[in-house]
């Protein structure tokens, strides 16, 4: 049917532009880079799914940046349990350049930012690897444009202090 | 430090970790699962994947298109004896709306045996769609027969079936009922559990069959929840339900029971991927109503979404 066909055709089309970016979205918010994987494939079914109740592609990549976002929350929330465990709670975080100084600079960074209140990683993640507005962050979060500017100052002041402390 | 300095660093830290990460290919995957929604044409909930199967082998060592394969071992487990009460338990149907397959909670009385979720599975496999319109798919497409257990530890619910009864249907169904009749489980596993655990299925203890964690997408984007079906109320009536709809639009009508619509109206619930309450009242003289509940597409205004509930109003 041609809803259908419609649908397949602009899953694919926007697998081939975004997947790439969403699961790299996945992993800075889940840490591991399978369950982005997992999350973004879930995404995509789901848009799948919802196709004809989407009036354009803007509407789309929105609808997929907010699933991978909830998706990565609640896969968050039981990774919590398992990264009180770790004697390296932000080790998936620091990648393997660890040994170079600029990526240990790098990896400080990443780990206070894995330390933040949830929405303020958010927020900053978007901003930073995405570079969405206020308005497209407020569209992932379904929150109000004023409280991403809140979180993105509370959580920039926050990692400032960490990074700081560690200097 | 300024403000500038952390920005830098941070876009720096996390566009190198972001290009780190190289993703596997999963649209294959995707395509598995989202295929099959309609290349025969207009789909009806005539169902026509069901075949009865000419044989109890063939229906007890073949399920057409499931990942499983079910162990022909007709071996049948001594189900625990129910006590004489009955409990309330909600389990999960499927109707089709929109071309695609969407679960809608139901109320049922059952056994009460003392295992909640052992009572919640049997009362969902045991169900009878509610209207002509929805479907069981656990029933019309089944895993295995009878629930044997379920168990409920931390972190995966395994729940063990009976293997397939002689005269079990065979049928090849689209991916998507597939998944929606694995979500039927998942969510009724759900409910009683209270959180989206991933549900294993085995059969006789044997070959298990990941069937997933309860999906909210996989809900029907309209609910009602009140008034139930059946329920006898005064006027006036309050409708409630919950939705996840585009910019948060639920329209809604009231029909008598010859099919004349005598209110109408629109009114707002949750927005798309986020799940949230809607409530209306009407005026309503004593008699026989239908509220309908639903969303129409942006697109070509189709009805993409809906729920209905058949209620009546005291004098």
């Amino acid at each position: 049917m041609a809803a259908h066909a419609s649908a397949d055709a602009g899953v694919e089309s926007l697998y081939a532009e975004h997947w790439v970016a969403l699961v790299r979205l996945g992993a800075l918010l889940v840490r591991d880079r399978v369950t982005a994987e997992d999350v973004v494939q879930d995404a995509f079914v789901a848009l799948h799914r919802r196709w004809d109740r989407l009036r354009d592609q803007d509407n789309a990549v929105a609808y997929l940046r907010r699933s991978v976002v909830n998706g990565c929350r609640s896969k968050g929330r039981r990774q919590s349990v398992a990264d009180r465990h770790r004697s390296e709670p932000a080790a998936d975080a620091v990648s393997a350049e660890m040994s170079v100084l600029a990526s240990q600079r790098r990896g400080e960074v990443l780990t206070a930012l894995a330390a933040l209140p949830r929405r303020q990683r958010e927020v900053l993640v978007l901003r930073h690897w995405l570079d969405l507005t206020e308005a497209d962050i407020a569209a992932a979060l379904g929150i109000s444009p004023g409280s991403v500017k809140t979180h993105s100052s509370r959580g920039l002041a926050a990692l400032r202090n960490s990074l700081e402390h560690d200097a | 430090m300024n403000d500038e300095q952390v920005e830098a660093e941070l876009r720096s830290a996390v566009r190198s970790h972001a290009e780190s990460v190289q993703p596997c290919d999963r649209l294959d995957a995707i395509r598995a699962r989202t295929r099959g929604g309609s290349a025969s044409g207009a789909r009806t909930w005539t169902r026509p994947w069901v075949l009865v199967a000419g044989s109890a082998l063939a229906a007890a060592s073949l399920v057409v298109g499931a990942v499983l394969l079910i162990n022909p071992d007709e071996t049948t487990a001594e189900a625990p004896v129910a006590d004489s009460g009955q409990r309330e338990v909600t389990v999960y149907e499927v109707g089709e709306v929109g071309d695609k397959p969407w679960l809608y909670p139901v109320q049922v009385t059952t056994q009460d045996t003392g295992d909640d979720a052992l009572d919640a599975l049997r009362a969902l496999l045991d169900h009878e769609p509610t209207r002509a319109s929805r479907s069981n798919m656990l029933a019309e497409c089944p895993l295995g027969g009878d629930v044997n257990s379920v168990t409920t530890p931390a972190t995966v619910v395994t729940v063990d079936l009976s293997a397939f009864p002689p005269g079990a249907v065979l049928c090849d169904a689209p991916a998507s009922f597939y998944e929606a009749r694995d979500q039927q489980l998942a969510w009724t596993v759900r409910t009683v559990i209270g959180e989206p655990r991933p549900v294993r299925i085995s059969v006789e203890g044997g070959r298990t069959y990941g069937s997933g964690r309860a999906d909210p997408n996989a809900l029907s984007p309209v609910l009602l929840g009140a008034p139930v079906d059946g329920d006898d109320v005064t006027s006036p009536v309050t409708v409630t339900g919950t939705s996840d709809t585009f910019e948060a639009n639920v329209v809604w009508e009231v029909l008598r029971d010859d099919g004349d619509v005598v209110d109408q109206g629109v009114t707002m619930g949750g927005t798309l991927g986020e799940r949230g309450p809607f409530r209306f009242s009407v005026d309503l003289p004593p008699g026989e109503y239908t509220v309908r509940a639903y969303e129409t597409s942006a697109e070509d205004g189709s009805v993409v979404a809906e729920d209905t509930k058949a209620f009546s109003v005291a004098p």
